[in-house]
C-alpha cells in the first residue's frame, strides 16, 4: 500500500520524482545499514562506513547549492534522504542531520577558507561534522546561559569552557560552536572547530537510553585557538536568522522517517494481528494521512528556507512540534500493534519508541518549542 | 534534624547534574553528607567530567508560563476530522461574518476558522477614527477570538498559517497538520501595497490590521511629549490616508499628507468635493503636498525621518505612514491553481474554479471588480451562507457606496458604474455651508451620488432612488465639470 503510494508519486514526475532520487540510498540502507541497526542502538556501533558511502551517493549535499549538480538549496531533498535513513535507524538519521547541519553552517558562512577547505569534504562525508548549537539555541530562547567564552588574541580567539553532549564527533570531526567574547565588544560569535584542535578534548558520556551509536561526547575547551578564518559569522544575529529555519527543517527528516518506519512496523504486525489491532487508536490509515499532511507542510516550508520573518520561523517551529507529537503517537501505536513481540529487546517497535522520545527532547524539545511559540504569539 | 535541614545542593553549569550534599556521590567515593566545600578538587562531574569549579549553588527557577498564550499556541485540531466541515481561511471581518451567517442557518455543520492572528474580532473601519473617539487599541477588540468561537459554536484555529491546499485530497495543509474540508472558503483579504523607498530608513508603517494599528499607536506615543511634538507624514491621500490624516490631526498631531494626484481621493470624489475635503483638512492643520511623490526616506535630525519629494521639497516627521491602497492576497489561490486576476476570480455564487472552494471579501474579484468594502463582505457572507447551507444564492452586488469617515467632512459616495460614467454628469442639488448633495445623472436617471457634511446622512434615501428617473427640476440644477 505504501509502496503503491510511492509509485504514484513517482508517476507525477517520472524523471526527478522523490522515489527515483532516493532509490540508490534506499538500496544502500537495506544492504549496509539494516543489518547493523540493532547493534548501533544497543552496542554503540557508529555507522561510519555507511555515512561515508551515503555521502558518496550525494545524500548530504542536496541542501548545499554550492556543492550539488543542480546548484539548488534543496532542503526538501535533504529531508527526504534523512527520512529514508531514519525509517530504518534513527541514530543514523540523527548523525545524518548533524552532518547536514554542519555543512549548512559553512555553506551560509562568510568564511571563504572553510568553504574551500572543509565544505566539499563535508558535502560528500569525506569529513564528518556535527552541530553544537543545543546550548546556544536554548540561550536564544532564554533557557540557559552560553557555556563557552573566548578571549581575543592576535589573529583569532582562544575559547574555553565545556559543552555536555555533542553528537557525531570523532578525532578529526568538525563542528559549529558559539561562544561569547570577553573583549571590549562582548558578543556571541560562531566558528567551525575541529576536534583535532590543540586544547580540545572529548570525554565519555553517561550511557543513554537510545542513540548510543551517535558518537556523543562531552566537549572540553582549554584555550582552543580559533583563527579568524574559521569564524562563521560576525555579527552573529543576522547569520542565525539565515540558518535557523534550515537547521530546524532539516531535523524533520528524523521524525518523518521515524513515523514512516512505525507505519511499516504496524503494517507488518497487521499481517497476523489485524483482527485485534483494529481496536487500537491511531491506525495505519490515519497515520498515513497525517504523515502525508506533515510531509506536504514540511516540503512547502522547505521552499523558502531563507525567509527570515518571524511568522515563517513560527511555522517552522510549529512544524517541528507537530513532528515530535506525531512521532510519539506513531511509536506508541507501533508498539501496541506489535504487542509482546514488539517488547523484545531487539524488536524494532520498542527501539522506535525510544527513538521517538529523542525526537521530542532533542533541541528544540517540545517544551522549548511551546515556550518559543507562546512568546511569538503573545502580544 | 538540624544537620540535614541545611544540606545544600549544587548544579553542574555544563550538564545540569545536581550534587546533593545529603546524598553525596558514593560512586566517586563521596559519602552522603559530604559538604560541597569538602569535595576534593580532582573530583569530576559524574555525567560530563567537568570539575567542581563548574558547579554553582542551586537556585530553583520560578515557573513562568503564560497559560493563555501556551494554550492558543499549541492546541491543535481537536481530533474532529469531519470531512464535511466548512473550513474558512481568514479571521477578518469577512471570515467571521460568514461563520456567523452560516451558523445562523445551519446549527450543526462543523465550521472551522483558520487565522494567522489571534482571531480577536474588531471592526476594521474603526481603526480610522479611534483617536478622536479616545479609544485605545485594546478596546477596539469587540470580542476575543475564543469567546466569539464559543458563542457561535465554531472551532477557531488561531496563529495558524495555511501552507498549501491539496484539492484532490480536500485537505488544508498547515504546520499543525492537515485539516479536511467539505467546502473551503478563502477569506484571505488584502494587504497594504508596500513600496520600497530609497534612503535606508525602515519601511513606513501601514494600517490594515489591529496589530498594525497597535504599532502605529506605540510609535505615536513613543515620545513622552504632547502630540504636537510628533510629526506624522502620510503617503497617499486615499481612503485610509485621508481618514488617518483627519483622525491624527484632530488628536493634535501635525500631519503632512503626500499624494501624487492633484487632490485627495481622486477617482472617487467629484473635484468640488475633493476641494471641500482639502479645505476641511486644511482647517485641521494638515499640510498638503499634492502632485508629489516620495523619492527617499532617510534618518533626519534628532530621531526624525526626512522624506525627500521628487520636486526637491523635504518633510521632517517622527512617524511615517504608507497608505497606498490594497493588494488582494491571492497567493494561496494561485499556488493551488485557482483562476485569479487582480483578485481571486469568483462567479455569481462566489465560487472559484474549484466547485469545493468559494471566496469572499477583499481578496476576491467579483464581476471584474475588487470591492474592498464592509458592506460588500456582509452581502457576500449572507449569500454564501445560503449557498453553503444548500440554497444556491447569487450575490447581488450592493451599490458600492463608499463611506469616508473624515469627521471634519463626512462623505458618502456612490460612484457611477463604469458604463454610466462616460454618459452622464454630476449635478449639484444642494450646496451650502453644511455640505453638498451631488447627483450623477445619466440618461435621465440617478446613476450615482456624492454627499458631504450633514447631507451625508441622506445616503439611504438616495440609495433607494438609484436608477429612478430624475425630476425635470433637478435636471436643471448646476452642472459640474466631472
Amino acid at each position: 500500500m505504501l509502496q503503491t503510494r510511492t509509485d504514484e508519486q513517482a508517476g507525477v514526475s517520472p524523471a526527478a520524482g522523490p522515489a527515483d532520487a532516493d532509490a540508490p540510498l534506499k538500496a544502500l540502507v537495506e544492504r549496509d545499514l539494516a543489518p547493523l541497526t540493532a547493534r548501533i542502538d544497543r552496542e554503540g556501533v557508529y555507522p561510519e562506513e555507511f555515512l561515508r558511502e551515503a555521502g558518496r551517493l550525494g545524500a548530504f549535499n542536496r541542501h548545499l547549492a554550492s556543492q550539488n549538480a543542480m546548484a539548488s538549496t534543496d532542503i526538501a531533498g535533504a529531508i527526504r534522504a534523512t527520512e529514508v535513513i531514519s525509517a530504518e535507524c534513527m541514530t543514523t538519521g540523527f548523525v545524518a542531520w548533524c552532518q547536514n547541519a554542519c555543512a549548512w553552517y559553512v555553506e551560509n558562512s562568510a568564511s571563504e577558507v572553510l568553504k574551500r577547505e572543509a565544505l566539499p569534504k563535508l558535502a560528500n562525508a569525506e569529513a564528518l561534522g556535527a552541530t553544537a548549537l543545543s546550548n546556544p539555541m536554548k540561550w536564544f530562547a532564554n533557557i540557559e546561559d552560553l557555556k563557552l567564552t573566548a578571549e581575543r588574541v592576535d589573529g583569532g580567539y582562544v575559547v574555553s569552557g565545556a559543552l555536555p553532549w555533542v553528537s557525531n564527533l570523532g578525532k578529526d570531526h568538525y563542528f559549529g560552536a558559539i561562544f561569547r567574547t570577553t573583549d571590549g565588544n562582548p558578543r556571541p560569535l560562531m566558528a567551525l572547530i575541529n576536534c583535532a584542535d590543540p586544547g580540545f578534548t572529548l570525554t565519555a558520556c553517561p550511557e543513554f537510553t537510545a542513540l548510543e551509536g551517535s558518537r556523543t561526547f562531552g566537549c572540553h575547551f582549554d584555550r582552543v585557538f580559533v583563527p579568524d578564518a574559521h569564524i562563521l559569522a560576525d555579527p552573529l544575529p543576522e547569520y542565525i536568522r539565515r540558518i535557523r529555519p534550515g537547521f530546524v527543517l532539516l531535523q524533520m527528516g528524523m521524525g518523518l522517517g521515524l513515523i514512516d518506519g512505525c507505519i511499516q512496523t504496524m503494517r507488518e504486525a497487521n499481517e497476523t494481528l489485524a483482527h485485534v489491532n483494529g481496536y487500537l487508536d491511531d491506525q495505519v490509515g490515519e497515520l498515513e494521512e497525517a504523515l502525508e499532511d506533515a510531509r506536504s507542510a514540511c516540503y512547502a516550508l522547505a521552499e523558502t528556507p531563507f525567509d527570515d520573518s518571524e511568522a515563517f520561523f513560527a511555522d517552522v517551529l510549529q512544524m517541528r512540534l507537530t513532528g515530535s507529537e506525531m512521532s510519539l503517537r506513531a511509536s506508541q501505536s507501533a508498539l501496541l500493534h506489535c504487542g509482546a513481540r514488539g517488547y523484545k529487546a531487539d524488536a524494532a517497535a520498542q527501539r522506535k519508541l525510544r527513538e521517538s522520545y529523542f525526537v521530542a527532547i532533542v533541541t528544540p524539545a517540545i517544551k522549548h518549542l511551546r515556550k518559543e511559540l507562546a512568546r511569538i504569539h503573545a502580544h | 534534624m538540624s544537620d540535614t535541614d541545611d544540606f545544600k545542593r549544587y548544579i553542574c553549569k555544563v550538564c545540569g547534574y545536581i550534587y546533593d550534599e545529603a546524598k553525596g556521590d558514593p560512586d566517586s567515593g563521596l559519602a552522603p553528607g559530604t559538604r560541597f566545600e569538602d569535595i576534593p578538587d580532582d573530583w569530576y562531574c559524574p555525567d560530563c567530567n567537568v570539575t567542581k569549579a563548574d558547579f554553582t549553588a542551586l537556585e530553583p527557577r520560578a515557573a513562568e508560563t503564560d497559560t493563555t498564550a501556551v494554550a492558543s499556541a499549541w492546541s491543535g485540531p481537536d481530533g474532529g476530522n469531519d470531512p464535511d466541515a466548512v473550513v474558512i481561511i481568514g479571521g477578518g471581518m469577512a471570515g467571521w461574518a460568514l461563520a456567523e451567517s452560516l451558523r445562523e442557518r445551519d446549527p450543526r455543520r462543523t465550521i472551522r476558522l483558520i487565522t494567522a492572528d489571534s482571531g480577536d474580532y474588531y471592526s476594521k473601519p474603526r481603526l480610522s477614527n479611534a483617536i478622536q473617539r479616545e479609544v485605545v487599541p485594546a478596546d477596539l477588540v469587540e470580542e476575543t477570538g475564543p469567546a466569539r468561537a464559543a458563542r457561535l459554536g465554531i472551532e477557531l484555529m488561531p496563529f495558524l498559517r495555511v501552507l498549501d491546499v491539496q484539492r484532490e485530497r480536500k485537505r488544508v495543509i498547515t504546520a499543525r497538520g492537515g485539516i479536511p474540508y467539505g467546502q473551503l472558503v478563502l477569506a484571505t483579504g488584502a494587504r497594504p501595497r508596500q513600496m520600497a523607498f530609497a534612503g535606508g530608513a525602515e519601511a513606513p508603517l501601514v494600517v490594515n490590521h489591529l496589530d498594525d494599528y497597535r504599532r502605529l499607536r506605540a510609535a505615536l506615543e513613543a515620545r513622552d511629549t504632547a502630540p504636537d511634538q510628533t510629526r506624522v507624514a502620510i503617503i497617499g491621500a486615499g481612503l485610509v490616508g485621508c481618514e488617518l490624516a483627519d483622525d491624527l490631526s484632530a488628536g493634535g498631531y501635525p500631519v503632512a499628507l503626500v499624494e501624487c494626484a492633484p487632490g485627495p481621493l481622486s477617482g472617487l470624489l467629484p473635484p468640488v468635493l475633493a476641494d471641500d475635503l482639502r479645505t476641511a483638512l486644511d482647517a485641521r492643520g494638515v499640510q498638503w503636498h499634492t502632485g508629489a511623490t516620495v523619492e527617499r526616506i532617510e534618518a533626519g535630525a534628532q530621531d526624525s525621518l526626512r522624506l525627500s519629494l521628487a520636486g526637491g521639497e523635504t518633510i521632517a516627521a517622527e512617524v511615517v505612514i504608507s497608505a497606498l491602497g490594497l493588494v488582494p492576497n491571492r497567493e494561496l489561490a494561485e499556488r493551488i491553481g485557482l483562476a485569479c486576476n487582480d483578485g481571486i476570480e469568483v462567479d455569481a455564487f462566489l465560487g472559484t474554479t474549484d466547485p469545493a472552494i468559494h471566496a469572499l471579501g477583499d481578496g476576491c474579484e467579483f464581476d471584474g471588480r475588487l470591492r474592498p468594502y464592509v458592506e460588500t463582505l456582509r452581502g457576500q457572507a449572507a449569500a454564501l451562507a445560503r449557498t453553503l447551507s444548500g440554497e444556491p444564492t447569487a450575490y447581488q452586488p450592493d451599490a458600492g457606496i463608499v463611506q469616508v469617515k473624515t469627521a471634519s467632512l463626512p462623505l458618502n459616495v456612490c460612484p457611477p458604474q463604469q458604463n454610466d460614467a462616460g454618459a452622464g454628469e454630476w449635478v449639484e442639488i444642494v450646496g451650502d455651508s453644511a455640505g453638498r448633495q451631488l447627483e450623477f445623472h445619466a440618461g435621465g436617471r440617478l446613476a450615482g451620488f456624492a454627499l458631504s457634511g450633514v447631507h451625508a446622512r441622506g445616503v439611504r434615501e438616495l440609495e433607494r432612488r438609484l436608477g429612478e428617473p430624475v425630476s425635470a427640476r433637478d435636471e436643471h440644477r448646476t452642472r459640474l465639470a466631472s
